[in-house]
């Protein structure tokens, strides 16, 4: 079963970021998510759509 | 021994070029450690895709009295063992750990990728015999994997993710640059560094993060905070591994 951190892995792989812990909501993955790359914006939605992905 | 799926320290030589190479997953990873006593009995794996192949002890056990604990020169073979000294007691101390990734060549895909652990044991002095069953086996992991990435992840021994880190960028693919993680006592900090050179002077930080109290306990439990750490690697071994890792008080 993959996780959050996963579903970020696969989609920032060329992107520099930090993640504490593993929200399970927006608030908590805008609180905790820092992208450090303004090129390739991840967002909670994306993120959640490729954990669900991922999940399938 | 019987680990399908999980390689950890394939023994492949560049020198005489057997053996084979693989990619290394994390959960691969740690589905060795947490499968098998990967600290006490540690786990190279002799892959002979033409034979059998099959999970052997290698390498002696470093402790923390000469500059660097293993794979210091030519040889780099796949396989660190190293513990702390008592001066480097799991999170009750401050601690620094150097060693490189030899990134020449890293985008090519897939590569095997390379791991550095950081665990404990279960004793509160020494190697321990039972590591694979105890809490904080899952503490840090660093590693390197396909096109120029970087990552380093916190975990506790429940397997819940605390903090991670990565970025991908060519710059730091250097040969044999230096990487280092920093353990703050009492802020309870860790702070992972890579070089984008050659030198320490090098080094940039990638990422940091300070645990709470009841975030030590989590990971080590109150009795395991001044245990001995441990460190080991998996990974292609040859000029591509994991090499020099220094283990120091800061």
């Amino acid at each position: 079963m993959a996780n959050i951190v996963d579903a970020i892995k696969e989609i920032g792989t060329s992107n520099s970021w930090e993640l504490i812990g593993e929200p399970a909501t927006e608030a908590e993955f805008n609180a905790n998510f820092k992208n450090h790359d303004s090129s390739n914006p991840i967002t909670w939605t994306e993120a959640k759509a490729k954990l669900d992905e991922l999940n399938e | 021994m019987n680990r399908q799926g999980g390689y950890i320290g394939i023994n492949r030589t560049t020198a005489s070029g057997t053996g084979g190479s693989g990619v290394f997953t994390m959960d691969a990873f740690y589905r060795a450690i947490l499968s098998e006593t990967w600290s006490t009995e540690f786990s190279v794996f002799n892959y002979n895709y033409m034979g059998s192949s099959k999970w052997s002890l290698q390498g002696t056990w470093g402790t923390n009295t000469s500059t660097v604990l293993a794979q210091s020169g030519a040889g780099y073979p796949t396989y660190v063992r190293a513990i702390s000294n008592t001066s480097q007691k799991g999170l009750d101390a401050s601690w620094t750990l150097d060693f490189q990734f030899n990134k020449t060549g890293l985008n090519s895909s897939p590569y095997p990728g390379q791991h550095l652990a950081i665990t404990k044991s279960d004793t509160s002095s020494g190697i321990g015999t039972n590591l694979s069953l105890v809490t904080g086996d899952k503490l840090i992991d660093l590693q390197a994997g396909n096109n120029y990435n970087m990552g380093i992840n916190i975990i506790d021994f429940t397997g819940s993710s605390m903090y991670n880190a990565s970025f991908s960028d060519s710059a730091f693919s250097v040969g044999g640059h230096p990487s280092r993680v920093t353990f703050d006592f009492p802020t309870a900090t860790f702070t992972w560094y890579v070089a984008n050179g050659t030198s320490t002077s090098n080094l940039v930080q990638k990422g940091q993060y300070t645990l709470s109290t009841s975030q030590q306990t989590a990971m080590l439990g109150t009795a395991g905070r001044d245990r001995d750490l441990h460190i080991g690697v998996a990974g292609r071994g040859g000029t591509d591994g994991v090499r020099n890792v220094v283990w120091a008080t800061t």
